[in-house]
């Protein structure tokens, strides 16, 4: 369980606790060979919630999305995994260049899903761009192929690893209204990986901070902001930004030896 | 390069014209014996054209190089995907495919003739030893190349092995295995020539080398001209134009 130093109690934006998560994970660990990895780690993901996961770099934040999507198998723990389909967001979009960006889309669709991968790219403002190829695209473009192609197949689960990492700024902030806008609060449960604190208290209600190595969980923090009004949000959002960072800064002075 | 220069430019020309230059040259230092004169050459050449029993021979040639090089495409290409699937298997293939590579043409040629008697399956067999290695090669190359990020996608959206193989594996491997099969047709036009000179009742090989054996000396150098001819057409009417239809479709990558 986490330090619980930043613990807030959790509030009405919180999805119900009563609700079924659809991933639960049990003092989950996963070691690698020379000590990094994740270790036991506790955590249970609702429908409709936005969790983020911050923290130094390579303390095992994308491990923890890799050992959720089962891309990692964890080295002790349980994951119990309720949901019936999943959507990951990579970090690199991981578009085929042979394929146009409907085609990368409809890749994850049975083929009697497929018109849902137009709806898809629509959605993400890239339907006039259905028919170009990855390398005809910007980069901010092809990562909103990727966005759509997470979420064409009607996820209950998000999985986001850093995915406006690569961005430059107008970008990443343009994408960054795109999946508040569009993507959050349609009851996806979604996990967001970013090392860019703002990013995370803008999107997420609750607020994961792993440090260490192996990384562990050194901080949890709610984010009531996000039921705010743009004028109190900005003031709370840029509370619990200090307070992320200073769990950050807290941790990687005192115990983190990760680069 | 589009269609119109690989035909059209001259230097591939200016090179061939030059090797006939050179050939005539040498030719009147020569006696007849060694190097005839190239005109009297086409001319032997294009009488063993005119006789039925040379196109048949070229035809059983054609035949046992197409056979040898598909069997080692598909056999190439399903032992460097099956090696894929596990590291300790690929490890464990590796010094198979090297022996095989390793062992020169005329070690593979006797065991052939050895295992399968004298027909068309000696040559087979030495154009697959040859070739399949290449094709081996490359596959397992073009599998290593795959973008990590690529095959946790495939992973992650549990695409279907359909999909995967189709979608993913051969449009990866198709540009490495356009110039692996290349260098395997090559390989087994040569290998197979050889082999059917001293393995087979029949081919350009056993014609070649009959020619030799009873000293007629420009039908040798003739049969070796349209060995030549037959292996640049190969070249520039298959392979060159399957490598720029593959690029073609794989223009955005």
């Amino acid at each position: 369980m986490p330090d619980g130093t930043y613990s807030m109690q959790p509030t009405h934006y919180s999805p119900p606790r009563t609700q079924q998560p659809v991933v639960v994970l049990d003092g989950v660990s996963r070691i690698f060979a020379g000590g990094g990895g994740l270790s036991s780690v506790d955590l249970a993901v609702s429908s409709g919630e936005v969790v983020g996961v911050t923290g130094t770099s390579g303390c095992g934040k994308s491990t923890l999305l890799r050992l959720i999507a089962g891309l990692e198998t964890a080295s002790s723990g349980t994951i119990e995994r309720n949901y019936n389909r999943l959507g990951m967001v990579f970090q690199e979009p991981t578009l085929l260049p042979w394929l146009t960006a409907q085609e990368n889309v409809e890749l994850v669709l049975n083929p009697s899903e497929r018109p849902r991968a137009r709806e898809a790219l629509r959605r993400v403002g890239l339907e006039s761009a259905a028919n170009q190829y990855p390398a005809q695209l910007s980069g901010g473009m092809r990562q909103r192929v990727g966005i759509a192609r997470a979420l064409a197949g009607h996820p209950d689960l998000l999985l986001m690893d850093e995915p406006f990492s690569n961005l430059d700024y107008l970008n990443r902030t343009e994408l960054l209204e795109l999946v508040r806008e569009r993507v959050l609060g349609a009851g996806v449960a979604v996990i967001f990986v970013s090392h860019d604190v703002r990013e995370i208290v803008q999107l997420c209600h609750r607020i994961l901070v792993i440090g260490g190595k192996p990384g562990r969980v050194k901080a949890e923090l709610h984010n009531p902001a996000l039921a705010h009004g743009p004028q109190r949000r900005h003031g709370s959002l840029a509370n619990l930004e200090q307070r992320v960072l200073a769990a950050i800064r807290g941790h990687s002075e005192a115990r983190c030896n990760c680069s | 390069m589009s269609k119109r220069r690989v035909w059209f430019s001259w230097p591939p020309w200016a090179g061939l014209l030059g090797v006939v230059a050179l050939w005539m040259v040498a030719a009147h230092q020569l006696p007849d014996a060694i190097l005839p004169d190239p005109w009297v050459v086409s001319l032997e050449l294009g009488s063993i054209l005119l006789s039925g029993d040379h196109w048949a021979n070229t035809g059983v040639t054609l035949r046992n190089v197409v056979v040898s090089f598909l069997l080692s495409l598909l056999g190439g290409v399903a032992l460097g995907l099956w090696a894929a699937r596990s590291p300790t298997l690929q490890r464990a293939l590796h010094p198979v495919i090297v022996l095989i590579e390793a062992a020169p043409h005329i070690a593979w040629l006797v065991l052939a003739v050895l295992w399968l008697g004298i027909g068309m399956g000696p040559p087979v067999l030495v154009g697959v030893s040859m070739a399949l290695p290449l094709i081996y090669m490359a596959t397992s190359h073009g599998i290593a190349q795959i973008d990590r990020g690529i095959t946790d996608m495939a992973r992650l959206f549990q695409l279907s092995w359909y999909k995967r193989l189709t979608y993913i594996l051969l449009p990866h491997l198709a540009l490495t295995l356009a110039g692996a099969a290349s260098g395997a047709l090559s390989v087994s036009w040569r290998a197979v020539i050889m082999a059917e000179a001293f393995a087979s009742n029949a081919g350009l090989g056993q014609s070649l080398w009959g020619s030799y054996l009873y000293g007629q000396v420009t039908s040798v150098y003739a049969q070796v001209l349209w060995i030549v001819l037959l292996g640049l057409a190969l070249e520039y009417l298959l392979i060159n134009p399957g490598r720029q239809f593959i690029e073609r479709r794989l223009q955005h990558a």
